[in-house]
């Protein structure tokens, strides 16, 4: 995954993620965890949604 | 006329001037006797003492004292202790938040990636931006 080591206040930056959808035909939620600094979220989980067609 | 009968007559002139002289005497005394001691009247006065009705006691019933409305004091509203360090405001900017702050661009509708096909990878980008007032560390970035 490519994504940036520091951003400075009020920068934007953007992590490119990537998800295989496999074989399984139906709906599936993917989810990465992105750990920071950030003292009152040191974790936090994004989740991917995607529909296998059959 | 025989002096029987002149000695009577002269004692029964007697006793009438005794009696006038006494009823002058009493006559004489009575106004004496107001200046005194108004009291002495009464056991002195022929007439009796005229007796005045005991005043009638009548209980008087306690003056009815209003009733204690319960009036509760208005309850104040609650006061919250106001303190440099507590006040803060109800909806904070992420930019005034102290120290580094992740916080996503990126909105739930744009991780949805819709009917995809099989063995197909799914490259997209998530936005993120520091909404803190330090440099925000990203750390590691992996699958859960």
């Amino acid at each position: 995954m490519d994504f940036p080591k520091v951003l400075r206040p009020g920068q934007v930056g953007t992590i490119r993620v990537k998800v295989e959808t496999g074989k399984a035909a139906g709906p599936h939620t993917k989810s990465v965890t992105i750990r920071t600094n950030d003292p009152s979220e040191t974790s936090h989980v994004v989740q991917f949604k995607f529909d296998v067609k059959g | 006329m025989k002096p029987t009968l002149r000695n009577a007559h002269w004692i029964a002139l007697l006793c009438l001037m005794l009696t006038a002289a006494c009823a002058a005497l009493e006559s004489n005394n009575a106004p004496a006797n107001n200046n005194a001691a108004p009291a002495a009247d009464t056991a002195n006065a022929n007439t009796p003492p005229t007796l005045q009705p005991a005043p009638s006691l009548t209980a008087v019933p306690p003056a009815t004292a209003p009733a204690p409305t319960a009036t509760t004091p208005p309850v104040p509203a609650t006061a919250q202790p106001i303190s440099p360090t507590a006040a803060k405001p109800a909806a904070q900017p992420a930019a005034h938040v102290e120290g580094p702050k992740l916080v996503m661009v990126s909105q739930e509708h744009d991780l949805d990636f819709g009917k995809q096909p099989q063995d197909k990878a799914l490259v997209r980008p998530i936005r993120i931006k520091n909404g803190g007032t330090q440099t925000l560390n990203i750390e590691s970035v992996s699958p859960s």
